[in-house]
C-alpha cells in the first residue's frame, strides 16, 4: 500500500508492465495506443482539476478527480490514484481545505506517473512492431 | 452482437472499443449519459450496454432505471462499470436495475466472460420472445385459415363496442356463412374443402378496408366487424364480400368449386359491450332468413 502523504519527490516511479499487460489479455498494441492517449488526455485532466482546485467547486473537483483516477487506474496502482481518491473524497465532503496541498503532491506524482507512461509507451510500441 | 460503450473517459473508451472489436462486437459509443440514453431509446438500440456509473447528463445507475422503464422492448443487458467497490454501491447498481457489474481497472479476460454471460442471456430473451410472439399468434389466429379465431374476434368485438359506445359510433356485424359447404366436402374431399375455405377467408379479407376485423368464428362461419359505418355502408361491405367470393370459382386440386355466401348485417349505433351479444344474435337470425330465402344473399336485422 502507497503512504499518499509521503513526499516522493526524488523516487522513481515504475508502472508494473507485466500486471497492465496481463489486464489488456498481453494486447502490446492496445497498452502502446493507452500510453500515447494518456499523454495526452492526462495533463488536459490534470488542468481541468487544478482550475476546480483553484476555484473551489466542489462539484467539478468531484468529477475530475473521479475521471483522472479512472484514466489513471488503466495502468494500475499507485499513489496517483490513492491521492485522487483523496481528492474526490474531499469534494464528496464538501471539504476542500487541504485540496491545493493534496492537488500538488498530486503533480508532483502524476510527474512521475506522466515520465513511466511515456517510457512504456516507447517499449510498447517497440514490442508491439517487433510482433 | 452490437455493444453500446458509454463512458466519459475518453481512455477508458479507448480501451473498451479496442478489446470488443478484437473480439467480435460492433460497438456503439456515447460519451455522456445523455447520449447513451438518445441511443437506448432508438428502434435499433443495442441490447448490451457497458455503463460507466458516473458520467455527466445522466449516471449509470439513473441511466440503469430509465433502461428498465422503456416497455415493449427487447431486453437491454447491461453492465455497470465503476470504481467504486464496496458492497452498499454493489447493491445500489443491481437494485438499479443492472445484470452484473465490474470495477475499474477492468481485467480483459474477465470482461470477456462477462460479455459472454450477457450474450447468452440476451439470446435466450430472444428465444423467449420468438415463442412467446408465436405462442400468441397461435392463441389468437385460426390455424386453417390465418384469420383470427373464434375467440379471438369475439374479444375484438367486445372492444370494439366499448370504443364505438365510448365515441357514440355505430358498428356493423356481418355473420357469414358458406352455403351447401357440407356437400362441397362430400363431393371433392376434405382437402378440398380447406382449400375452399383458405381461399373464401383470403376473398373475404381482400374485400375489407384496413381497421376491419374477421374471424373464423365456426366451421364455416365468419364473423367480421365494421366500425364507424352506417347500415347502408355496412351492406355495401356485405355485398362487396358477397361477390368477391361467388364471382369466380375456387380451383381446388383442379377441381373448379363454386362457392357463394349467405350474409346476416346487422348495426348499431350506439351500443354498449353488453349489447354485443344482442347484436350478434340478429345478425344470427339475419343469416337464417338469407338461408330461408335462397342462400347467397344478404339479410339485415
Amino acid at each position: 500500500m502507497h503512504d499518499p502523504n509521503a513526499t516522493c519527490k526524488d523516487a522513481v516511479f515504475r508502472l508494473d508492465e507485466a500486471e497492465i499487460l496481463a489486464r489488456l489479455d498481453g494486447d502490446c498494441q492496445l497498452l502502446a495506443e493507452l500510453c500515447d492517449m494518456a499523454l495526452t488526455e492526462i495533463p488536459r485532466m490534470i488542468e481541468t482539476l487544478a482550475e476546480a482546485v483553484r476555484v473551489e467547486d466542489a462539484n467539478a473537483v468531484h468529477r475530475s478527480a473521479h475521471r483522472l483516477k479512472g484514466s489513471l487506474s488503466i495502468f494500475g496502482a499507485g499513489p496517483h490514484i490513492e491521492i485522487s481518491q483523496a481528492l474526490e473524497d474531499m469534494a464528496l465532503n464538501r471539504d476542500l481545505l487541504r485540496a491545493p496541498e493534496v492537488f500538488g503532491r498530486l503533480e508532483i506524482h502524476l510527474l512521475k506517473f506522466t515520465a513511466a507512461v511515456a517510457a512504456l509507451g516507447k517499449e510498447s510500441h517497440a514490442r508491439a512492431n517487433r510482433r | 452482437m452490437r455493444v453500446l460503450i458509454a463512458d466519459d473517459d475518453p481512455m477508458q473508451r479507448l480501451y473498451l472499443t479496442r478489446c470488443l472489436s478484437s473480439w467480435g462486437y460492433e460497438t456503439l459509443v456515447a460519451e455522456d449519459g445523455e447520449e447513451a440514453w438518445r441511443i437506448l431509446q432508438g428502434n435499433d438500440a443495442p441490447p448490451l450496454v457497458l455503463l460507466d456509473w458516473m458520467m455527466p447528463g445522466i449516471d449509470g445507475t439513473v441511466l440503469c432505471q430509465h433502461i428498465r422503464r422503456l416497455k415493449d422492448r427487447p431486453y437491454t443487458y447491461i453492465v455497470l462499470l465503476t470504481a467504486r467497490s464496496d458492497q452498499q454501491d454493489l447493491l445500489s447498481g443491481l437494485g438499479a436495475g443492472a445484470d452484473d457489474y465490474m470495477t475499474k481497472p477492468v481485467n480483459t479476460p474477465e470482461l470477456q466472460a462477462r460479455l459472454r454471460s450477457g450474450q447468452r442471456i440476451i439470446d435466450l430473451q430472444n428465444k423467449l420472445h420468438i415463442a412467446y410472439e408465436s405462442q400468441k399468434y397461435e392463441a389468437t389466429h385460426d390455424s386453417l385459415t390465418a384469420i383470427w379465431n373464434r375467440p379471438a374476434i369475439l374479444d375484438l368485438f367486445s372492444r370494439e363496442c366499448a370504443k364505438a359506445a365510448r365515441k357514440k359510433t355505430a358498428i356493423g356485424v356481418l355473420v357469414a356463412d358458406v352455403d351447401h359447404f357440407k356437400i362441397i366436402n362430400d363431393q371433392f374431399g376434405h382437402v378440398c374443402g380447406d382449400i375452399a375455405l383458405r381461399e373464401i377467408a383470403r376473398r373475404m379479407q381482400a374485400s375489407l378496408r384496413p381497421y376491419d376485423f374477421m374471424g373464423r368464428y365456426g366451421g364455416e362461419e365468419f364473423l367480421v366487424l365494421v366500425p364507424g359505418c352506417e347500415p347502408h355502408a355496412v351492406f355495401e361491405v356485405a355485398e362487396r364480400i358477397r361477390l368477391a367470393v361467388s364471382e369466380q370459382p375456387i380451383n381446388a386440386r383442379d377441381n373448379e368449386i363454386t362457392v357463394t355466401l349467405s350474409i346476416g348485417v346487422n348495426t348499431a349505433s350506439p351500443v354498449s359491450v353488453e349489447q354485443r351479444d344482442e347484436l350478434l344474435h340478429l345478425a344470427d337470425e339475419a343469416l337464417y332468413r338469407a338461408k330461408q330465402n335462397g342462400r347467397n344473399r344478404i339479410e339485415c336485422a
